[in-house]
């Protein structure tokens, strides 16, 4: 049980878990917005990270939330931008699929 | 002021000689009012240059005739010598200075005197031309090289203002840089210069090898003329690598002063335009090739066989520059040739151990030739840009002033009575000396006073030639002739007074000081006129101009050209040709460097080249080989990174672990 | 008593957020996938919940779940909403993803037991204060005090980045006319 409780080790693996499950989504997806969804993840698994260590290293000043909040309002930018990134692409090439985004050949 | 304070600035001063020219070519070359101005204005106000630059050289020769007459006082001779340390590395400290002593009063008085009548007769000259600006620059420009040069007390600051004096050289000649010929007759100088230039410096580093323990051991300043004697004597080395260094040090002065085998670049320098011609390539520029061998003398006279060399260097010069000129049609390069052959005496006359007389010709040559060249530019101009002889004559008749001027620089050159004679004569009197006492023969001495006499006929007989090809006779030109500009005319006249009574005030006749008395080397020399030596000469010169006069003086021909020409037709062809020194480098030139720059290019090519390539190729096959792997797609690359991140860090964990 | 609803809540969360996240990336139909990821959001603001940190977890729910869990679901709707997934483990890219991602993982678990870390890290500290004024005043001194410059710049990034996705995602006006 005292093992159990949750601690700051639980929710580091938590974070690193989601993280890794978020990675590998982002190199394997073909679609376009999941690879997007997949951005997210990784944002709130250290989102995770923040709080968790606001609250358990420095619960008076809090500094990991401010610095979450502020990740989530970036992530919100970079969201918006993104997708509709997305969709503009998708107007030219009728495609979301990654496999098909390659003018970057050589 | 009074005389004496003003004498110790003068002295203590010098440097002010030079670098007022420079002044001037600076405010010339970095004012920029004048680009506000139209053409028209600047055309009715460019005289301010002229009066800037002669100005500076005026000042210059004021203060240097205070120096000379200072130095007349006393019976010691007169020396002085500034040095501030320069350039240390290591041991080595080179030093810069000024060295005030007899030898360098005598030089800035010819420089000073000579350029500033020279830029005087420029303004008439140059007047029309659009370059007139930059002419005046590059003449203060070289006036400050070659009276720096002169002031030099050391081999390496000497060969500073050396590579100046070359580089004005080069500017000037190629003036008019958009007639091919003046473009090639530049490059000419140049490239001719360098080799000999090269030699010079391997000489200085070498001379300096020699006897660099000399200078760390002793406080004197590295290299400095003063101590060359002392230097020369601490070296005790196989006699045969100081003549080495010698003739190495010789070939600056043989490129500089157009001697035997680095001669062909004076005669094409007179594509410059004509008071460059009388300055640099006649008065002062070439003679600095003179002055340095008088300068390094000691190195040269502690090796017997490097003075002989110079010797026959300047004998085969003076000799074969005067057969060439027998022949020439140009008036100019009548007179380049006779400047050559005229080095040559000054030349052979330091190599036969005829110190004051080789610096004695080149004083009095420096007027009288510098006079001559102006003169010919006065025809020319006078003539609207003919040069050719063939179409002149008669001329003395339209510019009076101009043939009477011509004729005294003529007479001077000529040896007949005028300074010519007295310092031709101190020369060809030490060669015979040098034949040794009567009954015994030394047949090496005879050769090149025979040499030398025989150029002395040569001498009048070309120079009569031009005399009355150009003056004498009938006109048989096109265009009608003008005397020229007052501005021009001046400078001839005043210039005629030096050429002809100089020899006569500076030999010792009538209680005057005596050259040789002033500039010697060694011990003060007695100078013993020799009478009989002095009628040879005389009569020879007057042969000379009996020869001259009964081909080319209408009044009294006797000998019809042609008919001589044909019978001695391949003499006379080796001397139209300039004996073939022109072809015979050119020659030289494709067989030898064309089969190295051949060589070498296929080694570039081959080699080189192909190295070159095959770094290409490598990389070429590498990229064509691992293009495959960009293949555009943005999850690839990111998993890329990641991955290449992830085994630098498990890298970096085991090396940790371990 | 309140730990073991503690224990029992994060542990569900904890597996609802991982549940939602394998979701949205092994989820053939990419709506699925987008529900999937709001359920992970959620999960993840009830674990904010339980870090103390309500005001976090409310803009979670505000921006996350809201916001752009709504802005996913219209770019499926506007892009292709039927396309599926193809069979992504039979590609070699998806095996080095694997093995890559599977080195990250013990890299930071390494990271997370190392020794000096945890010995560093004050275990089990809660702060009854948190829980009884929560953390909004905290954040908003900080906000207004010692952050006020990010804060400003966020404000400017995002105006900027409503902008730029206005321009990207309208259509060409030539276009429109045309039709």
């Amino acid at each position: 049980m005292e093992l159990l409780y949750p601690d700051l080790i639980h929710y580091l693996i938590l974070a690193a878990i989601l993280f890794i499950i978020g990675l590998y989504g982002l190199f394997t997806s073909r679609n376009a917005i999941r690879v997007l969804m997949c951005v997210e993840l990784l944002l709130n698994s250290v989102n995770i990270n923040m709080v968790a260590f606001a609250n358990y290293v420095d619960p008076n000043l809090i500094r990991g939330d401010i610095f979450a909040l502020f990740i989530m309002a970036v992530a919100a930018a970079e969201a918006a931008v993104a997708f509709a990134i997305v969709l503009a692409i998708y107007r030219n090439r009728s495609t979301v699929d990654m496999e098909d985004f390659d003018t970057l050949k050589w | 002021m009074s005389w004496s304070q003003i004498v110790d600035f003068s002295i203590n001063n010098v440097w002010i000689i030079p670098l007022l020219p420079l002044l001037a070519f600076s405010i010339i070359i970095f004012d920029r009012a004048y680009e506000k101005l139209t053409a028209r204005e600047f055309i009715s106000k460019k005289e301010y240059i002229a009066y800037m630059v002669v100005g500076a050289t005026a000042l210059g020769l004021i203060q240097s005739l205070i120096i000379f007459l200072t130095s007349i006082d006393g019976k010691e001779e007169f020396i002085k010598v500034v040095n501030y340390s320069w350039l240390q590395a290591g041991t080595l400290d080179l030093s810069f200075g000024w060295i005030i002593d007899n030898l360098s009063i005598m030089m800035l008085l010819v420089v000073t005197s000579v350029s500033m009548l020279i830029q005087i007769y420029t303004h008439g000259y140059m007047e029309p031309d659009p370059g007139y600006r930059r002419f005046y620059a590059y003449l203060a420009l070289f006036n400050f090289s070659m009276l720096g040069l002169v002031l030099s007390t050391n081999l390496f600051q000497i060969y500073i203002f050396w590579e100046l004096v070359g580089l004005c050289s080069y500017l000037l000649i190629g003036f008019w840089m958009d007639r091919p010929s003046a473009a090639h007759a530049a490059k000419k100088a140049f490239i001719v210069n360098r080799i000999g230039d090269s030699l010079f410096l391997i000489g200085i580093v070498g001379f300096l090898l020699l006897s660099y323990n000399f200078w760390l051991n002793n406080d004197y300043a590295f290299l400095s003329f003063m101590h060359l004697e002392q230097a020369v004597h601490s070296i005790h080395v196989d006699p045969m690598i100081l003549t080495m260094v010698g003739i190495c040090l010789f070939f600056g002065a043989v490129a500089k002063s157009a001697q035997f085998p680095l001669h062909t670049w004076l005669p094409d320098a007179m594509e410059g335009p004509t008071p460059i011609s009388a300055l640099i390539h006649a008065a002062t520029m070439v003679a600095a090739g003179v002055f340095l061998v008088a300068r390094v003398y000691p190195i040269f006279v502690a090796s017997p066989i490097t003075m002989n060399f110079i010797a026959w260097t300047g004998a085969i010069t003076l000799f074969m520059a005067a057969t060439i000129a027998l022949t020439q049609f140009d008036i100019k390069r009548v007179l380049a040739y006779s400047t050559c052959s005229q080095l040559g005496y000054m030349i052979f006359a330091m190599g036969i151990g005829a110190y004051s007389a080789g610096l004695f010709h080149l004083f009095t040559h420096a007027y009288f030739k510098a006079m001559l060249f102006l003169c010919s530019g006065a025809v020319i101009v006078g003539l609207h840009h003919e040069q050719d002889m063939r179409f002149m004559g008669g001329l003395r008749k339209y510019m009076p002033k101009t043939a009477i001027t011509y004729l005294v620089g003529t007479l001077a050159i000529s040896g007949i009575l005028f300074s010519g004679f007295f310092s031709k004569d101190l020369i060809l009197g030490r060669a015979l000396s040098n034949t040794g006492p009567a009954g015994t023969l030394d047949l090496n001495a005879l050769a090149l006073f025979s040499l030398a006499f025989l150029g002395a006929g040569l001498t009048a007989f070309y120079m009569f030639r031009s005399y009355f090809m150009t003056f004498e006779g009938e006109y048989r030109g096109h265009s009608k002739p003008h005397e020229a500009p007052k501005v021009m005319t001046t400078p001839l006249i005043i210039l005629a007074f030096p050429s002809a009574l100089i020899g006569f005030i500076l030999s010792g006749f009538f209680h005057m000081p005596d050259f040789t008395q002033y500039i010697y080397f060694g011990h003060q020399g007695h100078h013993e006129p020799n009478w009989g030596m002095m009628a040879a000469s005389l009569l020879i010169a007057l042969a000379g101009t009996m020869g001259a006069a009964s081909f080319f003086w209408d009044k009294y021909k006797t000998i019809e050209t042609t008919t001589v020409i044909n019978k001695i037709k391949p003499l006379y062809l080796l001397s139209y040709n300039k004996w073939y020194f022109d072809e015979l480098y050119y020659w030289l030139v494709r067989k030898t460097f064309m089969a190295a720059s051949k060589l070498s290019a296929m080694f570039d090519k081959y080699i080189i080249d192909e190295i070159v390539n095959l770094v290409a190729q490598i990389t070429k096959e590498l990229g064509a080989t691992f293009k495959y792997i960009q293949n555009g797609k943005t999850q690839f690359a990111v998993l890329v990174m990641y991955t290449g991140l992830i085994v630098i860090s498990i890298v970096l964990v085991v090396y940790a672990m371990i | 008593m309140k730990e073991i609803i503690i224990t029992i809540s994060f542990y569900i969360l904890a597996f609802l957020s991982l549940l939602g996240a394998m979701g949205v990336v092994f989820n053939k139909k990419i709506v699925n996938s987008g529900l999937m990821l709001l359920l992970c959001f959620l999960s993840i603001a009830g674990l904010f919940l339980l870090l103390n940190a309500d005001f976090v977890a409310m803009a979670q729910i505000l921006v996350y779940s809201v916001g752009i869990a709504i802005i996913v679901i219209f770019a499926i709707m506007l892009t292709n909403p039927n396309s599926t997934q193809a069979d992504i483990f039979k590609r070699p890219r998806s095996i080095i993803s694997l093995i890559s991602c599977f080195f990250l993982m013990i890299l930071m678990f390494m990271a997370i037991f190392a020794d000096p870390f945890i010995r560093m890290l004050p275990s089990g500290l809660t702060t009854q204060r948190l829980i009884e004024a929560g953390t909004s005043g905290i954040i908003g001194k900080a906000l207004f005090t010692v952050y006020v410059l990010p804060f400003e710049i966020i404000s400017i990034l995002l105006l900027v980045a409503i902008i730029g996705a206005v321009l990207l995602a309208r259509r060409d006006i030539e276009k429109i006319e045309e039709e």
